[in-house]
């Protein structure tokens, strides 16, 4: 079985046929851009810039934040500021890296408000979907951390991918089909722009919801497993696909139906 | 038969007291730095003096701290700590280790190492948030994740330590206590201990008694090379690069930039036969084969590699002059390995020979770090070549006509090219098992 894996080269050919597909889609999102790293074994990496986000805050969120110590954190739980902060976007850029220890794509990202202050680890905290807010919290130096950024040495946000070999394996046919016996109906998949961000996550340990997630991935559903080309093509868009909610990067739906 | 095995039993008692001693060494290594508080944070007078100190060379800059702030406590603005330092004004990265940091920046060692400390205006743009121990430690856990899943395809041994074990492998690395640190990892880490036969922890064979039956068994084990074997070795590489060749390591200009230079983690693949020995020179060639002259002549190194080459005791050396007329002529070869190769007789590579080379190895390291100079390309006399080659010959034969353009440092020691990487691991890693490898070239970027 497919442990869910790449090899540099495959990274390589596998971002450029992303890019292909992400940056023919008419949408109104940035466009990916490849970096040429020589000292890479991949030759270089993956860069969307200027991605505006939305401050979004939720009561939800409030209640999941317990305990708050900094002047900040005052100004973002008052109500008066968060309509302000709300109409401002903050803009992030994201770097897509080949990690050479666990062989799979790493993502950064790094963010600033729309003042100029960056993103720190609260803001992020505070942004996403309650259950991935747990997650950060549960995991607090294992799952997002601020770590140097691997060519530009500078310290950047990095959901740590010691776990994605492993989700991209279960992803793979066989497992797949499997688990999606017994799933009678299939989820019904979500519009576009409905709080994208927010939008069903596969969270690792619940199967039904790689389901849900598959269902907008026919084809590598239906690829033999041997079919090497096949996953190479998808991998990094699969993979986005449940990568991109944590760190807040949307990834627009209409991907996955053009891939019918 | 008899005196044979007697021997052999010695022999295999001594590898493991040796290999011991050397991560004993490697661990025990310390850097005496000499801290002064940036003078903006000086707010008495007389200002402190500056505190010496020792640090060591596994350890991270901020685990100094405790021992550090005391000192210069008194004389601090008002506002809350958060600890860094910086060399000539480069801020000092506190995830990588401070042997690595000393060996990188400093091309010539300074002793005591001159360092500024700051507690206020952390360089957050620069440095990743450092919230004391727990950052440290944490990066540390990572790290050895990494290493596990490089080596072993999995971070399991890792992740499966229990909180105790966990905190207590920290704390045997905080305090630098190698036999608590191993025997953490043989009782948990199946994929690292002993008794399932890997190769990594033989200095706790030599921590228990040597001549306990046990031990001579996991020794001989150890020795034929069983065990799980990684299936990839954790290396980073440091690459600094200077403008010029240089005689003596004081000319070179300090960073003033991490951006000048380059580094990465880049695991080395472990050859599935077990008779090919992969060398130093070897993970080199795979990761920066730009550093290796090429054979043909390089039009700027020629004057340079006929005034050097001499001193590097050509004369005694025939394959060295071989080598060295070869490109003196620019004879373009197909087959690169006329120099040295038909100089030195094929070589005997059964397994008692083993021990010896590993013997001979530390020897050279031991020999090469008092002996920094330049050239790499140095076997040593030709006797230690034929000990220590062995299986590594075959490689021997493709690249010895490269060569390296640069000094290669590992916990301090300026090592040999032809070392066994597989010894480098075991013996020269850091504690999150990975191999820091720095290099100092003048080959430009």
């Amino acid at each position: 079985m497919w442990d869910g894996t790449l090899s540099a080269a495959d990274f390589q050919y596998a971002s450029k046929e992303f890019m292909k597909l992400w940056n023919h889609e008419e949408c109104n999102m940035n466009q990916w851009s490849w970096e040429e790293r020589p000292e890479s074994s991949a030759q270089g990496y993956l860069i969307l810039e200027g991605v505006s986000l939305p401050e979004i805050e939720t009561p939800l969120m409030h209640e999941s934040l317990s305990m708050e110590t900094d002047d900040k954190e005052e100004l973002f739980s008052d109500d008066a500021t968060l309509t302000d902060l709300t109409s401002q976007p903050s803009r992030c850029t994201y770097h897509v890296i080949y990690n050479e220890s666990y062989n799979v794509p790493t993502i950064y990202f790094r963010g600033y408000h729309s003042d100029g202050s960056p993103i720190n680890w609260l803001d992020i905290h505070m942004s996403l979907p309650s259950h991935l807010a747990q997650q950060m919290d549960q995991n607090r130096w294992t799952f997002l951390t601020q770590e140097e950024h691997p060519y530009l040495h500078r310290p950047w946000f990095m959901l740590h991918p010691c776990g994605t070999s492993s989700i991209m394996s279960l992803m793979s046919t066989e497992r797949l089909k499997q688990k999606s016996r017994g799933y009678a109906t299939p989820p019904e998949p979500r519009k576009r722009g409905e709080g994208e961000d927010k939008q069903a996550v596969p969270s690792r340990s619940s199967d039904l919801e790689f389901d849900t997630k598959l269902e907008f991935i026919p084809s590598i559903r239906e690829a033999p497993t041997n079919q090497v080309g096949n996953y190479r093509d998808q991998y990094l868009l699969t993979w986005l696909s449940f990568v991109g909610p944590a760190v807040r990067l949307p990834v627009p739906l209409d991907l996955f139906k053009s891939l019918n | 038969m008899g005196n044979e095995d007697e021997d052999g039993k010695t022999g295999e008692e001594d590898f493991a007291v040796r290999a011991f001693e050397a991560r004993k060494h490697v661990w025990m290594g310390a850097i005496p730095l000499l801290v002064h508080l940036h003078e903006s944070e000086v707010t008495s007078l007389p200002a402190p003096t500056p505190l010496l100190i020792l640090a060591p060379r596994n350890g991270y800059l901020p685990l100094l701290a405790d021992s550090i702030k005391p000192h210069f406590q008194s004389t601090l603005p008002p506002g809350s700590d958060t600890i860094w330092f910086d060399y000539e004004g480069l801020p000092l990265k506190w995830h990588i280790p401070t042997g690595v940091l000393f060996d990188l920046l400093c091309a010539e060692p300074e002793r005591p190492w001159n360092l500024t400390v700051h507690f206020r205006a952390y360089p957050f743009d620069l440095l990743s948030p450092c919230e004391g121990e727990d950052s440290v430690k944490w990066n540390f856990v990572n790290a050895l994740k990494e290493a596990s899943y490089v080596m072993f395809g999995s971070t399991k041994s890792v992740m499966n330590l229990s909180q105790t074990e966990q905190s207590d492998l920290w704390k045997s690395v905080v305090k630098g206590d190698l036999e608590s640190y191993d025997h953490i990892f043989s009782r948990s880490k199946p994929g690292m201990n002993l008794n399932s036969n890997a190769p990594w922890n033989t200095g706790r064979s030599a921590s228990h008694r040597p001549s306990s039956a046990d031990s001579e068994l996991e020794n001989k084990r150890t020795r034929a090379g069983e065990g799980v074997r990684p299936g990839r070795l954790p290396m980073r590489f440091y690459i600094r690069s200077v403008k010029e060749k240089f005689d003596d390591f004081c000319d070179s200009s300090p960073v003033d930039s991490w951006d000048q230079l380059v580094y990465m983690t880049r695991p080395i693949d472990v050859p599935k036969d077990k008779e090919t020995v992969l060398t130093l020179r070897d993970a080199l060639m795979k990761v920066v084969p730009h550093l290796f002259s090429s054979k043909s002549p390089i039009v700027n190194n020629e004057s340079d590699e006929s005034r050097r080459s001499p001193e590097s005791s050509a004369e005694s050396d025939p394959a060295k002059l071989g080598e060295v007329s070869d490109q003196d002529t620019g004879n373009e070869k197909l087959e690169p390995e006329v120099g040295d190769i038909v100089v030195v007789a094929p070589l005997p590579c059964g397994a008692d020979e083993t021990g010896d080379s590993h013997e001979a190895l530390e020897e050279e390291s031991r020999m090469n770090a008092q002996d920094p100079c330049g050239n790499l390309y140095e076997f040593g006399d030709e006797d230690k070549l034929l000990t220590t080659t062995g299986g590594l010959w075959e490689g021997l034969k493709v690249q010895s006509a490269k060569q390296f353009e640069g000094v290669v440092r590992i916990q301090g020691i300026e090592l040999n090219l032809d070392i066994p990487l597989d010894w480098v691991a075991r013996n020269l890693c850091g504690p999150e098992m990975f191999i820091h490898l720095c290099i100092c070239t003048w080959v430009s970027r």
